[in-house]
């Protein structure tokens, strides 16, 4: 199948999948009352559609490309398969500057804390870009990014030990991913901030490809290393800060998403790899919530992350199983 | 666009006072005053661990050097933009990229030439075959090919080459050593770093041999056999 036929069929999957989020649900929708809804009227239909199920579908997309794209932009500067926002600690970091705000009640507006979360994965990303200079292999870094990751856990359990009650709720919850918290404005602001940062990603698709031919020979062909770091450090800190701040530490979704798209597409240039992250990205998040929401068969399923683990991980071990990891 | 001067001078690569290698290390080579310059290959030679490497990639732009200046005509290097320094060089390093999943044919693009120029180029280093492989999945001596074919796409006055033998079968560097002599022969300047230059033995298009002897570099004669030559390293 060729690659214009791809995109238009997982955009025609994507359009379904959202469709079949916003017309189903736990409460019935009056669908004639939904247009009471921008004439100031408040209706359940426009309350449970425009308040509950928009933004969950928009957030969902938002997160399942923006992630995709992080993870793509982690693997390929680090020239390693497995790295991704949550396997080198960036969720972590931002997960970790959202405990400090929420649990110490000094935050919670979702502008605090998008910006924490921002500045928390920037953090973690710039302590992880510092050591990997440091470290021959693939293995050291992916072992740093683990001990990150307890590192970071470690301090947000100590938190939450001292947080009070409410505020631990809260956190629990947001702690265990999931696309639900998002209000229209929110999912529409991070939904904006993926296409902005997926369109500048785009853009450096030329440089991409020649740095993954080695940093000599990509500065050789007119790469600007440190041009190209700072612009990959930027973007990747803000999808996954803000990301991780509406959604919590959402699993998966960037490590293994480009491990699909190449498992579909036979293309490797970043200016099909980055279209088609995003696009398959935001497919399974919309299929994972599915499974939150019980598969369609139950009323209740399972956690937003426990959903992503039982897809992602099989993939990435499959991932592992096909590739000689010793040549690398 | 920037007129290029007339007298050739532009494509001469100079180290001036020079000192090349990496910082907490012991010096490689130091204050190095030596030119090449004319079209032709010019060959530099010494044992491993000699600096062949860090001097061809410090030459190259592409390392900052401890002390001194390269200069390629009039301009120091470091001062070049990065697009207008891959007008004027390629480079191919010793290894071949065993992490780039791009496909052959992906990674050839890059160089923005017709697809016809492109598939002569494979034809002539035999990777017709290979061009949906992705890199990574090829042996290095057929990456190293294909980085071979990059670097002349890239059609610049100077091609350096690090090494570009070491993983190459017989016939591919017999390939390799005629393809750098064709071109050589249209006015490309080639400098190579390589233990494989008896293959070069008598070779007309050889314009220079440096050697790296003792942290100095040598100039022998390029007129000379192997056997003189390896007397100086």
């Amino acid at each position: 199948m060729n690659y214009t036929a791809t995109v238009i069929l997982t955009l025609a999957a994507i359009f379904g999948l959202a469709l079949s989020h916003l017309l189903s649900g736990s409460t019935n929708i009056d669908w004639g009352e939904l247009g009471l809804w921008f004439s100031n009227a408040p209706t359940i239909a426009g309350t449970v559609f425009f308040e509950v199920r928009l933004p969950r579908v928009l957030i969902a997309i938002a997160a399942g490309a923006g992630l995709g794209i992080s993870g793509l932009m982690m693997q390929t500067w680090f020239h390693n398969p497995l790295a991704g926002p949550s396997v080198l600690g960036v969720t972590s970091g931002a997960g970790m500057a959202v405990a400090l705000v929420v649990l110490t009640g000094m935050g919670g507006g979702w502008l605090a804390n998008a910006l924490a979360a921002s500045v928390g994965s920037w953090c973690a990303l710039g302590l992880v870009l510092f050591v990997a200079s440091r470290f021959r292999g693939l293995a050291s870094l992916l072992i740093f990014g683990l001990m990150l990751n307890y590192l970071l856990g470690a301090l947000v359990t100590v938190l939450q030990a001292e947080a009070e009650e409410n505020a631990l709720q809260q956190f629990v919850f947001w702690g265990m991913g999931t696309f639900g918290q998002a209000s229209l404005v929110t999912a529409s602001a991070v939904l904006i901030l993926v296409l902005a940062a997926s369109s500048i990603a785009f853009k450096q698709y030329e440089n991409l490809d020649k740095w993954t031919l080695g940093a000599v020979t990509a500065r050789s062909m007119g790469v600007n290393e440190s041009r190209l770091q700072k612009i990959l450090v930027v973007l990747t800190g803000l999808l996954a800060g803000s990301i991780t701040a509406v959604c919590g530490p959402v699993a998966f979704l960037g490590l293994a998403t480009p491990h699909l798209v190449k498992l579909i597409i036979p293309y490797r240039s970043h200016n099909r790899l980055i279209p088609m992250t995003a696009l398959i990205g935001a497919l399974l998040a919309l299929l994972a919530d599915w499974g939150v929401k019980g598969w369609g068969i139950a009323d209740s399923g399972w956690p937003l992350n426990a959903v992503l683990s039982m897809l992602g991980a099989p993939l990435v071990i499959w991932v592992l199983l096909q590739r000689n990891f010793s040549r690398s | 666009m920037k007129r290029e001067g007339t007298n050739g001078n532009e494509h001469v690569i100079r180290a001036a006072n020079l000192t090349v290698g990496y910082s907490g290390y012991p010096r490689v080579l130091s204050q190095i005053d030596f030119q090449w310059e004319g079209a032709g290959i010019h060959l530099i030679i010494g044992e491993n661990g000699s600096g062949k490497s860090t001097l061809i990639r410090t030459l190259a732009g592409l390392q900052k050097q401890r002390g001194g200046t390269v200069f390629w005509g009039n301009e120091d290097v470091s001062q070049i933009s990065s697009t207008r320094r891959t007008a004027k060089m390629a480079f191919v390093q010793s290894l071949p990229p065993r992490q780039s999943e791009l496909t052959v044919s992906e990674a050839l693009a890059l160089s923005g030439r017709k697809e016809e120029n492109i598939s002569q180029w494979l034809h002539t280093f035999d990777l017709l075959d290979m061009t949906t492989k992705s890199l990574c999945d090829l042996s290095d001596g057929l990456g190293q090919r294909v980085m071979l074919v990059r670097a002349i796409l890239q059609d610049t006055p100077w091609i350096l080459l690090d090494e570009p033998t070491a993983f190459l079968d017989v016939k591919s560097r017999q390939v390799m050593w005629a393809q750098l002599s064709a071109l050589v022969s249209k006015g490309k300047r080639v400098m190579v770093s390589s233990h494989d230059y008896h293959l070069l033995e008598g070779n007309l298009d050889l314009r220079s041999v440096t050697a790296i002897q003792e942290n100095r570099l040598h100039a022998l004669n390029p007129a000379g056999t192997c056997a003189d030559w390896n007397a100086h390293i």
